[in-house]
């Protein structure tokens, strides 16, 4: 029973690190700490090509990284400073929440998929792109949509959305299938090349820039009417309304004078095709007057 | 901290019965890894004292490679390569067909690395055994099979009871890298929560107490063992 009362401690102290945030959450942490340092620090992914990823020259490029790149200039102007620097920190699912909740990251600008359950944690900017789940397949395979898939294995990669539209889904739709669950975007490929799974489901752009990566990018098709529809949007911590709105002004500014638009069609068309009519409507919706 | 803490998430539908099925897979994987090792290390602890030259030097080898080779790389090397180096047909069946693939590479790679630490194990608990007592052994008219099964392994078992202990709990902390091919337990479950929720403090401290309550349980259960171990010897 020694163990007894070190374990009773640390729920304690765990318990008590639960009540401090509401007093730690103080309004626009990030805006000050931007002010104060003249540095906007962008938390980036490495390899979630066309959004975020390391060029040939080891620098953070991408739709994602371009656009945060531009909220700096923004923030120069609402702070009334000369400069604000950019810093670039490399983030992962896994350290994404800490970072930005510790404060060494003011904006994750990669991937992120808005959630209701992650709002609670973090805000979300406006979309800068849509995020519609297809099947990533053997082109020989004879799969065209979800329903081929009765029997067959699907490769999901963990810690993305998609476990949970593909479940549901394959419930709806009273479809039985078995689900292999692949570390990351890069494994979900050779599992469909080795034939240990049938189809590889995650978002479409994604897959675009995996299929690109194959040796034969010719044996695989991405396929299916989308599973979902979600946006990818920028993150910040809570209570940074200040930041927030910077960030949304330039999404909104770029969408209005068709810049948005032109990004989109230089970064992310080339994975996934022209821009189409519900991107176009979103861009459309989100250009706000002054 | 920008952080907002929801302890109470991790007791609520659906998480709860995601850390309720990761601890089941992880409680899976590390007994069946578990047997596995057992059924393989004393044959080859057995070898590496009884055997020819030759097979001193064979089961030498297999410890040398399933001790000293990364867990992690181990399981990649079952789950990625081994399958292709198949015959076709084979190949696929392993990766598709057997049951539950994932769980049963990620319980092969489990219980190869955990064998060849065991062999070791074995083989010194029965070098802790006085010499002599085989030779005793065989004067009383026991055959050499006989010496070891009623004289010597039981005593080595003994010795060992311990240090078998701590591979016990080894392993179950182990298995967490079976995450890596696929195998959905309580790290990768906890993941999953923290990918849907945000809250990855909380799911991972859950994760952690249960690791604990689970390596306090087994600790208590060995305990109760050495007592009457003791008592037997006497």
């Amino acid at each position: 029973m020694r163990v007894v009362a070190p374990v009773l401690a640390l729920c304690a102290a765990l318990l008590a690190a639960r009540s401090l945030p509401a007093s730690a959450q103080v309004a626009d942490t990030a805006l000050h700490r931007i002010q104060e340092t003249k540095t906007l620090t962008i938390g980036f992914r490495e390899s979630a090509e066309p959004f975020a990823f390391l060029d040939g020259s080891q620098q953070p490029s991408g739709y994602s990284v371009e656009l945060c790149r531009r909220v700096a200039g923004a923030l120069a102007q609402a702070l009334k400073v000369d400069e604000i620097r950019t810093r670039f920190v490399p983030v992962t699912p896994q350290t994404r929440i800490p970072l930005i909740a510790n404060g060494t990251v003011d904006v994750e600008c990669g991937t992120t998929v808005n959630a209701l359950a992650r709002q609670q944690q973090v805000d979300f900017s406006y979309a800068v792109a849509l995020s519609e789940g297809k099947l990533l397949v053997r082109k020989d395979s004879g799969i065209r949509d979800l329903p081929d898939l009765a029997g067959k294995v699907i490769a999901l990669a963990a810690g993305t959305t998609a476990d949970r539209y593909v479940r549901t889904a394959l419930e709806a739709r009273k479809i039985t299938a078995r689900i292999l669950t692949v570390r990351d975007n890069g494994e979900g490929l050779p599992a469909v090349a080795s034939q240990r799974a049938d189809a590889f489901i995650n978002d479409a752009v994604l897959l675009g820039g995996v299929v690109r990566t194959a040796a034969e990018p010719d044996r695989f098709a991405v396929v299916g009417t989308p599973l979902s529809f979600e946006q990818v949007a920028f993150m910040v911590g809570k209570n940074n309304s200040g930041l927030l709105t910077v960030i949304n002004g330039v999404i909104a500014r770029l969408a209005r004078s068709g810049e948005l638009q032109g990004l989109y069609g230089r970064w992310v068309a080339p994975y996934a095709g022209p821009i189409d009519a519900d991107t176009a409507a979103l861009f459309k919706i989100e250009g706000i007057p002054e | 901290m920008n952080y907002a803490w929801d302890w109470s998430l991790v007791l609520r539908e659906p998480y709860a019965g995601w850390l309720v099925a990761g601890v089941a897979w992880t409680l899976a994987l590390s007994a069946a890894g578990w047997a596995l090792a057992l059924i393989l290390a004393l044959p080859v602890a057995l070898s590496r004292v009884l055997g020819s030259p030759a097979i001193r030097g064979l089961s030498g080898f297999y410890v040398s490679v399933f001790r000293n080779i990364p867990l992690i790389l181990q399981m990649f090397v079952w789950f990625f390569v081994v399958p292709e180096l198949l015959p076709r047909d084979l190949g696929l069946w392993v990766k598709r067909d057997m049951p539950q693939p994932e769980f049963t590479t990620a319980v092969v790679a489990l219980g190869m690395y955990t064998s060849g630490r065991l062999a070791e194990l074995f083989r010194s608990g029965i070098d802790a055994v006085p010499r002599g007592q085989v030779s005793a052994a065989l004067a009383c008219g026991l055959t050499r099979a006989q010496a070891y099964q009623y004289v010597i392994l039981p005593q080595a078992f003994r010795i060992i009871l311990a240090p078998l202990t701590s591979e016990f709990l080894s392993i179950v902390k182990n298995s967490s890298i079976a995450l890596t091919i696929g195998v959905l337990e309580l790290t990768a479950e906890s993941r999953q929560i923290e990918d849907m929720t945000f809250h990855g403090f909380e799911a991972f401290g859950a994760a952690t107490l249960i690791y604990v309550v689970i390596a306090f349980g087994l600790d208590r259960m060995a305990a109760r063992l050495r007592p009457s171990a003791l008592a037997a010897r006497t």
